[in-house]
């Protein structure tokens, strides 16, 4: 590569985090999750599932564009929880992410909140 | 008028860099917000698949992308060197999203080129000369 390349930063994500009784609320701080950071999100979710967060709400407020890698990413994650009794709700879906989960008929594999409020109301009430 | 055209290493860094460039070419010829989601949505997957399984991840090697006007709609032609495209093999891989399946046994790859159908207008795929081009039409509406 010519040296007068733009370089790339080796992907890392972050993920905000908000406890609500038994659920965690994440928040990743991303405008876009795309293959280039699916691996590095879905190990960054998978460890707080390890490290013992197994009622797990994603906060998709701040994603405007999600690509089906990131969306592969929230599957693996999601077959996790499913296998080891755990909580994976997803929430607040842009119209672009709504279409991408509906395109893949994901939409009706995870459950999916209007808002954290929503989610948290359905799970964890006693803790707003 | 010239098309415009852009060329970035085949790494999955710079797909976000072309991804922002389809869009707003789309938000020059005033396509709606729907089809510009559409539009950035295909492209991304196609580079993803491109940079991925045509030219390894490599970013030695580049992907070209053109944009341009058709009469009511937006076109973008992408083309790499990189091996032929097997559609049979692409065929067997891709995902099977049928909800019905066990939680086990979802899919967590293999979507983009259901993806890409699902997106574009028309898509063509041809190898001339070495190259593969892979051509995706938007429809103004």
């Amino acid at each position: 590569m010519p040296s007068f390349a733009i370089p790339v930063a080796r992907p890392t994500v972050h993920l905000q985090t908000a406890a609500h009784g038994p659920l965690l609320v994440v928040r990743p701080a991303h405008d876009r999750l795309n293959a280039h950071l699916a691996g590095a999100f879905r190990t960054a979710l998978l460890d707080l599932f390890e490290s013992g967060h197994e009622r797990l709400v994603v906060d998709l407020s701040g994603v405007a564009f999600m690509d089906s890698s990131a969306l592969g990413a929230l599957v693996a994650v999601h077959k996790r929880c499913v296998a080891e009794n755990g909580l994976f709700l997803l929430c607040d879906l842009s119209p672009a992410v709504a279409s991408l989960f509906d395109l893949t008929r994901m939409s009706s594999v995870f459950r999916i909140y209007p808002t954290v409020t929503d989610a948290v109301a359905t799970y964890a009430p006693n803790h707003p | 008028m010239r098309a415009t055209a852009l060329s970035i290493p085949a790494h999955l860094g710079y797909v976000s860099l072309a991804a922002s460039v389809v869009r707003s070419a789309a938000q020059l010829m005033n396509l709606s917000d729907a089809v510009t989601n559409r539009a950035e949505l295909s492209v991304v997957e196609a580079l993803d698949n491109v940079i991925e399984h045509a030219c390894g991840n490599d970013p030695s090697r580049a992907v070209s992308l053109v944009i341009g006007a058709l009469p009511g709609a937006m076109q973008v032609v992408i083309r790499d060197d990189g091996p032929a495209f097997d559609m049979v093999a692409a065929g067997k891989a891709a995902a099977r999203t049928d909800t019905a399946l066990r939680a086990a046994t979802l899919p967590d790859s293999g979507f983009g080129l259901a993806l890409i159908n699902e997106t574009t207008d028309i898509a063509r795929y041809e190898r001339t000369g070495g190259w593969n081009e892979l051509r995706l039409v938007f429809f103004a509406s």
